[in-house]
């Protein structure tokens, strides 16, 4: 059994909204990403997911015949005064022969559960930090 | 009835347990001088030298709470600042400055990085002849509820997102 194929990691992010992709080529360490970025304005999470793989380099090699390394999905959130954006979740997942599209739900899925608990500890930690100042 | 004074203002944050002092806009030459005023504390100095951008001096008080991973910046301001000599010992009273606004700002330290990059909530408040050191405390709560309102609301957001994500 092969890895999933490029076309098909794509499609599954297509499936689940995510439509801009561009591609990053990193100099120093030769490599080429691509990013695929969802800004959702109305809840005001941004979604980054970043698909790596050796072979995107290859010559001749196209979407139908790479296979990705790996996954990264980050949730960044807007700041109070809408100037930048902080990650609250970021996580990297490898790909096997193993690896289906519902694991890629779930990896997302798990990324938004991880901003959800970092949240979370960021409200406690606030809750402490006045009760202790106030 | 007047207005507090800076001394009375430091004070009260000391008081809160703010106790990092500083000035801002420092030159790069006078390295030597921000040393100095650190060092020098609410007693002496908390005044910063010009800044040359906006021709007003500032304090700030900041606390960095590593522990809690939240900091929390006061920035004190006042016209008559510039009536003191720049960043000399000699000359600056702090009890005769009397600030006319103080801004609350608390910064959240974003996972994977070092620094506190980014804002939860600001609120400036007005220091008039009626202010008093119960309602600087008071606005001290304020912010840090300010802050879990928007922590609140941004877990909403991203609750819903995830809702109609997946």
């Amino acid at each position: 059994m092969s890895k999933m194929k490029l076309a098909e990691v794509k499609e599954t992010l297509k499936m689940l909204g995510f439509c801009r992709f561009y591609i990053s080529y990193d100099e120093i360490y030769g490599r080429k990403d691509i990013v695929v970025e969802e800004d959702d304005r109305s809840t005001g999470a941004e979604i980054e997911v970043h698909i790596t793989g050796e072979d995107f380099l290859r010559e001749g090699a196209t979407q139908e015949t790479i296979e990705p390394d790996s996954m990264t999905f980050k949730v960044m959130l807007e700041d109070f005064n809408s100037v930048s954006y902080f990650e609250i979740a970021s996580k990297k997942h490898t790909f096997t022969a193993t690896t289906t599209r519902e694991d890629i739900i779930s990896w997302l899925e798990q990324t938004y559960s991880q901003g959800e608990a970092y949240l979370q500890k960021l409200q406690a930690q606030l809750a402490l930090a006045k009760m202790l100042k106030g | 009835m007047s207005r507090m004074s800076l001394r009375e203002v430091a004070e009260t944050l000391l008081l809160l347990g703010f106790n990092d002092f500083y000035g801002n806009n420092y030159p790069e030459s006078s390295i030597a001088d921000y040393q100095l005023i650190r060092q020098l504390r609410i007693e002496d100095v908390i005044v910063t030298p010009h800044d040359w951008l906006h021709c007003s001096k500032k304090m700030i008080a900041e606390v960095n709470d590593a522990d809690t991973g939240f900091a929390v910046e006061l920035t004190v301001k006042g016209k008559d600042f510039l009536k003191i000599k720049n960043s000399e010992k000699d000359g600056i009273n702090s009890g005769s400055i009397k600030p006319d606004r103080i801004k609350m700002t608390i910064a959240l330290l974003s996972l994977g990085y070092s620094n506190f990059n980014a804002n939860l909530a600001e609120v400036e408040h007005k220091l008039t002849a009626t202010t008093t050191r119960e309602d600087i405390i008071s606005w001290i709560e304020e912010i840090y509820d300010k802050g879990l309102e928007y922590l609140e609301k941004l877990q909403i957001q991203l609750s819903l997102a995830k809702m109609l994500k997946v």
